[in-house]
């Protein structure tokens, strides 16, 4: 009998796990776009629909790389500042190597970045959020001085396409979106690499016994993770057509880490999901434009989405209570 | 090697100030008068007492994000409330947000078991948009002129900012080294599940320890705000930076337990010092941006270099 009730009790709490780690993130979306179908009648227009999708597309991408990095355990804060930085250095120098050279360009400059952020991370061994919070500001310091507060603007055909034009009315930036995700899908489920970063983040020192490089992963994971914020600039900047060094990137850091640990990717590494990761990005950039769209003022909106963070991460840690797994 | 880092513990910070007044004093005009010097030590205040703070909470295990936010919140709440009442109920009013906002951080992470880098970032966020909200994305001036005395004033012939630090200073020197409640902070800091099983209440610990750390904040907002006269909802940007690098310059370990309360004192010297000389020297705002962010790098280069021979130190069997 007490057995009975004590098995019974333990299924509800581990289906309430369940549905929460599965269907929460879907949940949220559902209430956002309900909220705001109801609330605004601009909002519920397609097209405004599939515009914020494309649009908002440089969130989405940018999370696969920290979702990433997050998995294997560190965090990047730098990654805002890094976005202005990249954003105002190629924008200036497309007249000079064209689209097609920046794209180029900015993909090896960031890698480059990364790879910094990587090797003070592991080879000083520093915390993570420090070090580069450091490099946020010398990013951010750098792209000032190099612009002199001079916003830099392009005409570039090649550019301009990958943001702004559209393929069957859908956003070309949208393609690249979900062939990111699948890409970022597949690195994390289907190769070594993968298996890899998410071996280190959920415990350093056994993946070490295992003959695994911890530190060359984990700087490969910070190279991802500044790879993906470069495709992510290419779409602001060539969205907007400008680069503008007080503007660009501000407050990326704070929605990419929010896309990625609302979707459900635990703190301190070893565990989520690329899908979950995909989901809640489409809540923050739904969530944005749908609050702009009935007038909230910006204040509010980042208050909304501090408070959303903090649930979502206690949601995961009772989620992990329910479902009685330790590593929060 | 481990005598020089006994050594570099106690002193470091203290040959680099020296080792950066000798290059001053080189190069920069106007270096060596005692005007300079009392500027350098009256400006010092604001990232001695933040760094002080930051130093307890990071011998805690745990660091706060927020503290610009914080700033910023008291600060506006301050100004705002000086139109409507008296200074000394806005004064506490300010302070007890500051406590209250220190609170909730501790709150959000220890019982709802919030990572702290997610808890104070997403506050840090959600502070900031609280203070635009408060002032109307204004700046609120203070129309009574009294108040300056705060924090431009002297007691005694000594400015009020050098009392300041120095009373705080004294504070958390006693406060870490001399009560059980510094013991009981670098005993969680050092080991959290071994201190929890010697029975000691995490949850209360930590939460003061926050809670403490938003007073520091508020009070440095209060003095700020005296010396400009004004509260803006930005007040303080980049103060995050400049306080982590006052901790870890002093030789604070990042990953708790090991407090050094009279290193972070210097660093805060330092610090002050070096904004003070670069200015002398006429460099622009963002090179000095850089070059902080360099002192960062450098000091967390000894500092890992440190870690790294302490621990093979210990594998070998090596005590210190």
């Amino acid at each position: 009998m007490v057995e009975a009730i004590f098995k019974e009790k333990k299924s509800m709490r581990i289906r309430l796990g369940e549905i929460w780690s599965n269907f929460g993130m879907l949940i949220i979306l559902a209430i956002v776009l309900t909220i705001f179908f109801i609330l605004s009648p601009n909002f519920r227009q397609p097209v405004n629909l599939i515009d914020t999708f494309g649009l908002g597309s440089f969130v989405g991408i940018g999370a696969i790389g920290m979702s990433l990095l997050i998995m294997a355990g560190e965090i990047d804060i730098s990654v805002g500042s890094m976005q202005n930085l990249l954003g105002v250095l190629t924008l200036s120098l497309i007249p000079k190597i064209s689209g097609i050279g920046g794209l180029f360009f900015i993909i090896v400059v960031a890698c480059f970045l990364g790879l910094i952020n990587g090797l003070i991370v592991t080879k000083l061994k520093v915390p993570a959020f420090i070090a580069t919070l450091g490099m946020l500001f010398i990013y951010k310091a750098l792209a000032f001085i190099y612009t002199n507060f001079q916003v830099s603007f392009t005409d570039d055909k090649f550019w301009q396409f990958i943001g702004q034009s559209k393929i069957f009315r859908i956003p070309f930036s949208a393609i690249l979106l979900g062939f990111f995700y699948i890409v970022g899908f597949l690195i994390l489920r289907k190769t070594t690499i993968g298996r890899y970063i998410v071996a280190v983040g959920s415990n350093k020192n056994s993946a070490n016994l295992c003959g695994i490089n911890v530190d060359n992963i984990k700087i490969l994971a910070f190279i991802l993770c500044a790879f993906f914020v470069a495709i992510s600039t290419v779409i602001i900047t060539s969205a907007q057509a400008s680069a503008n060094p007080g503007s660009l990137g501000n407050e990326y850091e704070f929605r990419l880490i929010t896309a990625v640990v609302l979707g459900g990717t635990m703190m301190g590494g070893g565990m989520g999901s690329i899908g979950g990761t995909f989901i809640a990005s489409l809540i923050i950039v739904y969530f944005y434009n749908g609050a702009g769209m009935i007038g909230i003022q910006p204040y509010w909106q980042n208050i909304f989405m501090g408070i959303l963070l903090i649930f979502s991460v206690s949601m995961n840690n009772l989620k992990s209570t329910l479902l009685g797994q330790t590593k929060g | 090697m481990y005598r020089f880092f006994k050594l570099y513990d106690r002193t470091g910070v203290f040959i680099l100030i020296i080792v950066e007044a000798i290059i001053l004093a080189i190069f920069a005009p106007h270096f060596l008068e005692a005007e300079t010097i009392l500027n350098i030590l009256t400006q010092s205040m604001t990232y001695i007492v933040l760094g002080l703070g930051m130093t307890m909470v990071l011998t805690s295990g745990g660091f706060d994000l927020s503290l610009e936010g914080i700033i910023s919140v008291s600060a506006v709440v301050f100004a705002y409330l000086t139109r409507i009442t008296g200074f000394p109920q806005a004064i506490l009013a300010s302070l007890s947000t500051a406590c209250l906002i220190g609170f909730l951080n501790g709150f959000i992470i220890t019982r709802l078991k919030v990572n702290p880098f997610i808890a104070t970032f997403s506050m840090w966020f959600v502070l900031q948009g609280a203070a635009f909200l408060i002032s109307g994305a204004k700046q609120i001036t203070i129309l009574r002129k009294e108040y300056m005395q705060l924090g431009v004033g002297k007691t005694l012939y000594i400015p009020n900012t050098i009392l300041i630090s120095l009373i705080a200073l004294l504070v958390f020197y006693i406060l870490l080294h001399r009560t059980p409640f510094g013991r009981h902070i670098v005993a969680i800091g050092s080991n959290e599940p071994a201190a929890e099983l010697s029975g000691l209440n995490i949850v209360r610990i930590k939460t003061l320890v926050y809670v403490i750390f938003a007073l520091t904040c508020g009070i440095v907002s209060l003095i700020r705000v005296s010396q400009s006269m004004i509260g803006v909802p930005r007040m303080s940007q980049g103060y995050l930076l400049f306080i982590f690098t006052v901790s870890v310059l002093g030789g604070t370990d990042l990953y708790g337990g090991k407090p050094n309360i009279i290193g972070t004192f210097f660093a805060g010297i330092f610090i002050a010092m070096t904004f003070y000389g670069l200015n002398l020297l006429r460099v622009e705002y963002n090179y000095q941006l850089v070059a902080l962010g360099g002192i960062l790098v450098f000091a967390l280069f000894i500092n890992g270099l440190r870690n790294r021979y302490l621990s093979i130190m210990i594998a070998k069997g090596v005590k210190g």
